[in-house]
């Protein structure tokens, strides 16, 4: 017997019992404090090797033929059309060459609408950010941004460097502010995410005596997400949304529901908007940019 | 059950194992019959019926191989391997339902069937035996495709010491870090663009995004491939290498011949050869080519896109055959450079199952005006800096260095610290991610 394979069998087998008993003590842990996440979850990796377990890069089957045409418009969420590829790409570009007739009136009354506003949120803020064509307003978003890390992130503000969730509150007052946060937290014993939510709120409050903040539902997960999950399901998210509904005191906290426009008939995130479950096609922030200036 | 899990990796192997090296020498194969089942339908938990559907198959094929045997095979060998070819494609193209592993135990059961018939081996008579070569975990979910007379032998007899149980542990090890530290990061970047929609992506970002997912492809089925042969030399199974640096290749051809090799070994073996092979003159040669790319591509996926890369796949090799190849040989920095562009592109055929998508997909990368919306006009910054350096990584593990390297290194004990260090931040990684129902990807 080598002296390698000796070496190697005791340090592995070291780091194999170190590794063991970590995780073994997270799960218990996990299992006591109620958390429903744990150590073991499905794992849905796997691309070449097995043809069967394949192609779950793209979990959620795209719809083949049918695509919605996207037509921002007034109170009615956007609708599906059945076209063929070709009445469709046609009719794509009449609708963007349509948007961008009325681009530079639209532009500069977006811009500015937004342009004292902060926005405060999770990945789905920082699609908003990244695609909603918004240049002026703050963003305070990060992925996995949650009620919980709110205070302990540093967020990069183009021209200002880091700030951390206080700072930006110091920095400006806004004139409105827009918050969404709540799939993070799911998980998480609801009573503290409640908690934590409202006291965050307070903050908000504080030290913005002018804005009108808008408390944003949370964005909904597709139906084959949610039946599939114990976690991120709408079911949890709508018991959050409801929180959040009851905190908006409608004099200066207001709540904001985008779920209607991105919803399927069942009150899950429509296929037809997203492709991952969680969020909505880059293409679509701009009508929920559009919709949520129509809100005001 | 995933190889890189923490349930596979801290109770399901170890348990395993233990009971495996402690059980006496004969009742070895039941141990590993009933592990490999267990493993099975613990995979299966939401669809129980996919374990019978395998036992179905498992006692069938035993059947059939005994019949060819007894029979001298006329009526039972059409018969057997059109009962296989039956159900892989009723399950898996009219049904849509895939029981894990089931192209691969299928394919291996054909090629019993047709070993049998040709009398390369006798019927296996021991029920055991048999469901041990169809079953054995390592190679049941995704291969190799071992071919029964290369492994009949070892069924019955087969030695290990602790020598070769650890040389196993470090190849499963590597195996698990390139899936999970390089597959798994890199896959993150498709990810993001398919979340985000092609329609909405930069060009850069599109071909960004394309390399990576050549990268994720490569290091999940490497490392998968590595993971099978690790666990089959701790239960005393020497398994076929499967991957051997396909990216380092100049042609399709030799690509074909370096990725999936048992894959590529099988079709030979059982569709190209029995249809004449090259022996028959050109026109003859085509057409088989034809059939087994058809055959190839359909086998990877029950989606028109994976036939149309099967006939891309033949259009290129036949272009090669007929002369390119010998030029790519020859000048072998052209070669890098023409397998540099279509190997990603050829990926971008296999990647998008929607013909719609396959459409968009390609506009981006070649610049058509077909963005939709709003664009995120630093998308290439933003990604390139959070996936550059997995990037890189991944390209230096491409090329063979980083194995030179390893070869000096595996017998020293910094090697075994490295090999230690591998498998803590794979486990690292694994538990990371396991909180994230969307792997790697929080909300």
């Amino acid at each position: 017997m080598k002296k390698r394979d000796l070496l190697f069998a005791k340090w592995f087998l070291s780091c194999f019992v170190l590794c063991a008993f970590i995780l073994g003590v997270r799960y218990v842990k996990d299992y006591l404090e109620n958390m429903d996440k744990t150590v073991f979850a499905k794992s849905t990796e796997q691309v070449y090797s097995s043809p069967e377990e394949g192609k779950q890069i793209n979990v959620i089957e795209k719809q083949p033929e049918t695509q919605s045409s996207a037509e921002p418009s007034e109170e009615a969420p956007i609708k599906q059309s059945e076209q063929s590829t070709e009445e469709q790409e046609s009719q794509a570009q009449d609708t963007v060459s349509k948007e961008q007739e009325d681009a530079p009136k639209e532009e500069t009354g977006r811009q500015e609408f937004f342009a004292n506003a902060l926005f405060i949120g999770d990945s789905r803020t920082v699609g908003l950010m990244e695609y909603g064509n918004i240049e002026n307003a703050t963003f305070f978003a990060s992925s996995g941004m949650s009620v919980f890390s709110l205070n302990k992130k540093t967020v990069t503000v183009p021209g200002e460097g880091k700030l951390s969730f206080e700072e930006i509150l110091e920095r400006k007052q806004y004139d409105t502010i827009y918050l969404m946060l709540g799939i993070n937290e799911l998980g998480y014993r609801f009573e503290r995410v409640e908690a934590q939510y409202n006291e965050i709120l307070e903050q908000i409050k504080g030290a913005q005596g002018e804005a009108k903040i808008y408390l944003c539902a949370n964005l909904h997960v597709t139906k084959e997400q949610s039946e599939k999950d114990c976690i991120f399901n709408n079911k949890n998210i709508n018991r959050v949304n409801q929180m959040i509904e009851a905190s908006a005191d409608n004099e200066r906290t207001y709540y904001l529901d985008v779920n209607v426009l991105f919803d399927d008939e069942e009150g899950n995130l429509s296929t037809d908007y997203s492709s991952d479950s969680f969020h909505v096609l880059g293409r679509y922030y701009t009508n929920w940019v559009d919709w949520i200036r129509q809100q005001d | 059950m995933v190889f890189s899990s923490i349930e596979f990796i801290f109770v399901f192997m170890p348990i395993f194992l233990c009971i495996y090296y402690l059980t006496p020498e004969r009742f070895r194969n039941v141990c590993l019959l009933l592990g490999s089942l267990l493993f099975y339908g613990i995979g299966s938990a939401e669809k129980p019926e996919y374990i019978l559907f395998f036992m179905a198959s498992l006692m069938l094929n035993y059947l059939f191989g005994i019949l060819i045997d007894k029979s001298h095979g006329k009526l039972w060998f059409p018969l057997g391997v059109a009962t296989n070819v039956l159900y892989l494609v009723v399950c898996k193209y009219f049904l849509r339902v895939l029981p894990i592993g089931i192209s691969f135990y299928t394919f291996q059961a054909i090629s019993y069937l047709c070993d049998v018939h040709r009398k390369k081996c006798r019927a296996e008579s021991s029920f055991l035996h048999y469901g041990v070569y169809l079953s054995m975990f390592p190679q049941l979910v995704a291969g190799p495709i071992v071919q029964f007379r290369d492994i009949c032998h070892q069924i019955h007899k087969r030695t290990y010491n602790f020598h070769s149980i650890l040389n196993g542990l470090r190849v499963f090890i590597l195996g698990l870090g390139s899936k999970v530290i390089l597959a798994n990061r890199v896959g993150g970047l498709w990810s993001q663009l398919t979340a985000i929609g092609y329609e909405s992506i930069s060009t850069p970002l599109a071909w960004l995004g394309l390399f990576a997912y050549s990268f994720q492809i490569y290091f999940d089925f490497l490392g998968y491939s590595l993971m099978a042969i690790g666990l089959g030399s701790m239960l005393g199974f020497d398994l076929p290498v499967n991957f051997d640096n396909p990216y380092l290749s100049t042609s399709m051809t030799e690509f074909w011949r370096r990725w999936h090799i048992t894959l590529g070994s099988w079709f030979r073996e059982y569709v190209y050869i029995p249809l004449g092979g090259n022996q028959k003159g050109k026109l003859i040669t085509y057409r088989n080519l034809f059939v087994v790319w058809l055959l190839t591509g359909i086998w990877h996926g029950a989606s028109y896109n994976f036939v149309l890369w099967g006939l891309l796949l033949f259009v290129v090799i036949t272009v090669e055959r007929a002369g390119l190849k010998q030029f790519l040989d020859r000048y072998r920095i052209l070669g890098h450079l023409y397998m540099l562009f279509l190997i990603p592109l050829s990926w971008a055929v296999f990647a998008n199952t929607d013909w719609n998508q396959l459409q968009l997909f390609f506009g981006r990368l070649f610049g058509a005006d077909n963005m939709v919306g709003y664009g995120f006009q630093g998308d290439f910054v933003k990604y390139g800096q959070e996936y550059g350096v997995y990037l890189l990584l991944c390209l230096l593990f491409v090329v063979k260095l980083p194995q030179k390297i390893w070869a000096k290194l595996q017998d020293t004990g910094l090697g075994q610290i490295v090999l230690v260090g591998i498998f803590a931040g794979s486990v690292y990684f694994l538990y990371k991610g396991i909180n994230n129902p969307f792997l790697y990807y929080q909300f």
